[in-house]
């Protein structure tokens, strides 16, 4: 055998092993471009299981529904409403996004019988008492944030890229609450394994590590599991999907405030 | 013991030896000594305020506050510069290892509802530059309820930030450490405020700091002041050195001790070095006064020694061990410093008693024979105490009657004492931390919380509106009362949301499933403090002043008075906290005292009865040293002293102590009631040799103590001067008022030593007890005095006048008669028979001489004790007399037999 195919094999070889999925040349926006686009679906409802874990190590449940709809490219809306414990149920927020930026939020408490509008452009709004925020479900308007690829680091298994993502505007930021987040995004199915995020000053506020991969559709993945942490006060929220429906039709019209209402008490 | 003291001074070597080995291990612990300032130390373990203290923090957490405060100075506090100084220092605290939680202006959630928009989130989430910005905060911040008072004072100029930490177990450094990084911390960032830092780790830390300078200055103060008073008394530099060896040598091994066993140096342990000089002090001085006073009378140094460890072996393992019994009985306090103490305290006067008896003679033997100690400097002094104690002998019912109208007072007075652990006002009035505690007191809404824990029973049973309104309802009362500045729970956020969410409706929501769904909206994180995990129990945190433990006492009794009167059976209400689980050992404190003290008085009950082999002798020594505490407990009623971890102390540590001389003293006085005929001439002999050696340890227990003053902490002097006191109570009780007892109370002994003595039921064994029963016998006999006669002494001389008859007890005698010149034997006598019997029916002249065989011991009833039981128990004088009558008749029958065989031979 010819020794430099040898040699050409082997350095093939090797490079390939360091670097398995890296062999295309993406920049950071890139990754994130792919990422928003991969796992895209246009109706989904899950039903999930969520943990909320204080410092103490002491948990409680809470069970919920989500549905989200893609009405038209960039522009979703979203539901959420507690199914569990009972003295709850009905409570819901709904998310409308505007094709034009201008999106609305709402909140309804069976208790009181009102709808109550909350402040949509503040997506630092704690999800029911969670470590999520209303704005971690959202995708990024990837026009105002700046991507920087950091590297390659390996989670579970899975090279990943890392990424870093810093708001453009002053504005953006406040909304969010952060100033930087970092993904870590694995390299075969562009899939968000762990993502930190970084608070105003700079400083790391929480930590989201998803697990329990599946495949559910063409190249869209979920996690079954997904977990966040506060840094600082060390309370943990896992989110597990008990049951997911992703084949489905969604009226649209249980977007509404009207049906907000009516939906809560169908429950 | 005397063979073991003596075989010392016989193998020194070998006996330096086995110490080096007992000691040695310990010594080399002693690097491995912690400082532990923590209030943990102080609470009781077990017991249910310390059930329910762990039970919180089981669902709420860690409840050790710190505030930095922060008070305007340069800048302003509500300006960008200002507010950003505080979010870089809360950024900061929050880095320190311990940590838990750092709540601040600029960390707080608050929920509003403005714009039409009901929102939860920071108060402050970037600091803004613009002056209208700034002032909206200022606003909202002063106008929330749940952040002002707690993390901003009501005037806008000074903020707090909220640190709660709960460092790994066994982290004894940690507070020191904290407070550390918090001082480093306020320095880089607060530059513009006047700020300092107060809380649990401070105090403890500041505490310990305390009680390392105590070490360093009591210590020295207290041995420096002992051994110029030991140089003074025996103008000698031994008489430093040795003690100053022995006492060195112990603290080492005690302190190896302490490491040894995983105990920190607390308060209370922080004593236990100075206790060990001043009373290991003592043995020196009782040694001592012995060596020198066999050299004053020429016998050679080895000698002297030799004669020092036969003679002091008793008494001083006696001592020893009644002191090592007193301080022993602290151990059974629930308190963990106290426990310690005990352990501690005891084992150091065990190892202080093993040092003395080796290392003291040793030294005795290897120093020059100094000349000094031949002289003694406080004779004048010890003479005129000898005389006047002796002069007052004669008016014992003077003595009685003062003493009794002492120990009323003192029981009045006693009846006044309060307890009180007031933490603070361990310190100095101008002491830093009460400057600080002051302050914060005044601007905010005070340095520490109590938690009320509010438990339903049953899951999600907080969110019954009901509930929330009984909560309401207290925290309203804790409004009104005084002591309690602030108070937050969960019923302020429902509140606070409900006004947001549906302004239009009542002050509290009316459904249960509104205030589930409320809680829902709340961080989960923010409400822990709050609420636990099942909604079942809630807490209210209260912001209070009180630093006293009887103020907190009071307060939560009224507060349990309102929650019984006008809340729910149903709800389960408690009061814990750190701060009440530390006030609330002061009960245990009380009992714990109770306990010790009551230990140490049947302690001493039961040395003294076996000592004497007398009930009556351990009740005596029991009144006696009950006193000196009676007048203690008097003192601290009078002069408002409250009882606190270091006054309880007192007491029993002070009747380990006192009993010593009470002990020295009886056994001599028992000595010498043997040798002498007459209780007043045993009780003079007894304090011309006691006086001595009792007004020298009372007055350097009473220095030792006194040196105490010097301490950091009121607890501390307390304890000093109380302790130093009550060694001159014991000096004055012990050589005024036991005189009077012992002298008043018949002794005591006799009865029993008769039976020791004898070896034998005397009742049986004697001719004169016959037909008498026990206790008849008993009574006849305790009316007696015993004398100890020498082989050849005089018992009766023959023509003699007398009026007392003996029985001898043990021994024997020869009875003889003169005749022309010419003595002839006529009988010996041996236990149990009587001579000089005729003298109590006949005329007083004896008819014979009595000489002792051997050593013998007598039974002495004159005629005056034949009156009393005559007139008191006739019976017992109609048995008595017949049964002498028959002695003598039977007498008489063998003389006249003798007589008629005499003239059987003449004739």
């Amino acid at each position: 055998m010819n020794f430099r195919f040898v040699m050409v094999l082997f350095v093939v070889m090797l490079i390939s092993f360091l670097h398995p999925a890296v062999s295309e040349d993406l920049d950071g926006a890139e990754i994130m471009k792919r990422l928003n686009e991969m796992h895209r679906l246009n109706a989904e409802k899950e039903i999930l299981e969520l943990e909320l874990i204080n410092k103490n190590g002491k948990s409680k449940l809470r069970k919920l529904e989500r549905y989200s709809l893609r009405r038209e490219p960039g522009v979703d809306s979203l539901l959420a409403v507690m199914v569990e414990p009972e003295n709850v149920k009905g409570t819901g927020v709904l998310l409308v996004e505007g094709a034009d930026g201008d999106d609305q939020q709402w909140l309804y408490m069976p208790a009181l019988g009102g709808v109550k509008r909350v402040d949509a452009k503040d997506r630092k709004g704690k999800f029911f008492g969670t470590d999520f925020c209303y704005g971690d479900f959202r995708s990024d308007d990837t026009a105002l944030y700046r991507y920087t690829m950091l590297g390659n680091e390996e989670i579970d298994g899975r090279i990943c890229y890392v990424v870093e993502a810093v708001p453009l505007t002053d504005f953006e930021m406040k909304s969010t609450g952060y100033s930087k987040r970092v993904f870590w995004i694995s390299a075969d199915i562009f899939f968000a394994m762990k993502v930190e995020f970084f608070d105003t000053r700079g400083k790391l506020k929480k930590v989201m590590v998803n697990r329990d991969l599946v495949e559910v559709s063409g190249t869209a993945w979920r996690a079954d599991h997904m977990e966040i942490t506060s840094v600082k006060t060390g309370h943990r929220s896992v989110m597990k999907v008990l049951s997911r429906d992703i084949g489905g039709t969604i009226d649209p019209q249980i977007f509404t405030v009207d049906s907000l209402k009516a939906f809560a008490k169908s429950q | 013991m005397k063979r073991l003291l003596e075989s010392i001074v016989h193998h020194p070597a070998v006996a330096i030896l086995i110490l080096g080995i007992f000691i040695t291990p310990f010594v080399f612990h002693l690097g491995e000594l912690k400082i532990d300032a923590s209030s943990e130390g102080l609470m009781a373990s077990g017991g249910r305020a310390f059930a329910e203290y762990a039970e919180f923090t089981e669902i709420f957490g860690s409840d050790t506050l710190t505030a930095v405060v922060l008070r305007e100075q340069d800048i302003g506090l509500f300006t960008e510069n200002g507010l950003s100084a505080i979010q870089s220092l809360s950024d900061a605290l929050f880095e320190i290892e311990g940590v838990k939680s750092v709540t601040s202006l600029t960390t707080v959630q608050t929920i509003s509802g403005e714009g039409g928009f009901v929102s939860t989130g920071l108060l402050i989430e970037d600091v803004p530059a613009d002056g209208d910005e700034l002032e909206a905060i200022r606003k909202k911040a002063l106008a929330d309820p749940i952040i002002v008072g707690a993390l901003v004072s009501e005037d806008g100029k000074t903020a707090a930030i909220n640190i709660v930490t709960d460092p790994e177990a066994g982290d004894l450094d940690f507070d020191q450490r904290f407070t550390q990084e918090v001082d480093l911390l306020i320095d880089e960032y607060a530059g513009g405020f006047a700020a300092f830092q107060i809380g649990t780790p401070y105090s403890t830390s500041y505490f310990s700091s305390n009680i390392r300078r105590d070490q360093m200055i009591l210590v020295p103060i207290s041995a420096s002041l002992l051994l110029i008073f030991l140089f003074v008394a025996f103008r000698s530099i031994v008489a430093v050195v040795v003690p100053m060896v022995t006492g060195g040598l112990s603290i080492a091994t005690t302190l190896g001790f302490m490491a040894w066993m995983g105990y920190p140096v607390s308060i209370v342990t922080a004593l236990v070095p100075a206790i060990l000089i001043a009373v290991g002090c003592t043995e020196d001085v009782h040694m001592i006064s012995l060596y020198s006073k066999k050299l004053g009378e020429g016998c050679s140094s080895f000698d002297a020694v030799l004669y020092m460890a036969g003679h002091s072996a008793l008494p001083i393992t006696l001592t020893s061990f009644t002191t090592i019994v007193g301080f022993a009985t602290l151990s059974i306090n629930k308190i963990t410093v106290l426990k310690h103490f005990g352990i501690v305290s005891s084992f150091g006067l065990l190892a202080n008693f093993l040092v003395t008896i080796v290392v003291l003679p040793v030294m005795l033997l290897i120093l020059p024979v100094p000349r000094g100690l031949k002289t003694r400097s406080f004779d004048g002094l010890v003479r005129g105490l000898t005389t006047l104690a002796t002069a007052t002998m004669s008016s014992r019912k003077l003595v009685m009657i003062v003493s009794l109208v002492f120990v009323v007072l003192a029981v009045i007075g006693g009846s006044l004492v309060e307890v009180d652990t007031d933490f603070m006002g361990f310190f100095k009035e101008d002491s830093e931390i009460r400057k600080r505690v002051r302050s914060i007191n005044e601007d905010l809404a005070g340095a520490h919380t109590l938690n009320i824990m509010i438990s339903t029973g049953e899951g999600g049973g907080i969110q019954n509106p009901k509930v929330i309104e009984q909560i309401d309802r207290l925290q309203q009362f804790i409004a009104s009362f005084p002591g309690f500045s602030k108070s937050v729970s969960i019923v302020d956020y429902i509140k606070l949301l409900h006004q947001n969410l549906d302004p239009s409706g009542n002050d509290i929501p009316q459904s249960e499933a509104a205030i589930a769904q409320y809680l829902l909206l709340l961080a989960d994180e923010e409400i822990t403090t709050y609420v636990d995990n099942e909604v079942a129990t809630a807490n209210i945190v209260v912001w209070n002043t009180i630093e006293s433990s009887k103020e907190l006492g009071n307060a939560l009794e009224t507060l349990r008075d309102f929650v019984d009167a006008n809340l729910s059976k149903d709800l389960d209400i408690r009061f814990t906290g750190e701060w009440v689980v530390v006030n609330g050992s002061a009960d245990s404190m009380v009992s714990g005292q109770v306990q010790s003290l009551g230990l140490a008085l049947i302690a001493v009950f039961v040395i003294m009865t076996v000592l004497f082999m007398s009930v009556k002798a351990g009740l005596v020594a029991m009144i006696a040293n009950t006193i000196p505490i009676a007048l203690n407990f008097g003192v601290m009623g009078w002069f408002n002293i409250p009882l606190n971890t270091g006054t309880c102390m007192v007491a029993a540590i002070a009747l380990g102590i006192a009993v010593d001389d009470t002990i020295h003293f009886m056994v001599r006085y028992q000595r010498f009631l043997r040798e002498t005929e007459s209780q007043e001439l045993a009780m003079k002999k007894t304090l011309n040799e006691e006086s001595e050696p009792i007004f020298l340890t009372s007055v350097a227990l009473t220095l030792g103590f006194g040196a105490l003053v010097m301490s950091s902490f009121n607890p501390t002097q307390h304890f000093g001067v109380l302790a130093a006191l009550v060694m001159i109570y014991a000096l004055v009780t012990d050589l005024f008022v036991n005189p009077a007892i012992l002298l008043s109370v018949q002794l005591i002994t006799l009865w029993d030593f008769l039976q020791l003595k004898l070896q034998r039921d005397i009742t049986r064994d004697s001719p004169i007890f016959k037909g008498l029963s026990q206790s008849e016998a008993k009574r006849i006999v305790l009316l007696g005095s015993v004398r100890t006669v020498d082989a050849g002494d005089a018992i009766l001389r023959q023509g003699e006048e007398g009026h007392a008859m003996y029985m001898l007890l043990t021994g024997s005698a020869r009875v003889s008669v003169e005749t022309d010149g010419r003595s002839v034997d006529i009988s010996t006598v041996r236990h149990g028979d009587l001579l000089g019997e005729m003298a109590l029916v006949g005329s007083g002249t004896r008819s014979a001489n009595v000489f002792a065989i051997e050593k013998s011991d007598l039974l002495r009833i004159d005629d005056a004790s034949l009156d009393k039981i005559r007139r008191r128990f006739p019976k017992i004088a109609a048995r008595l007399f017949m049964n002498i009558a028959s002695v003598l008749g039977e007498r008489l029958r063998i003389q006249n037999l003798a007589a008629v065989d005499s003239r059987l031979i003449v004739d």
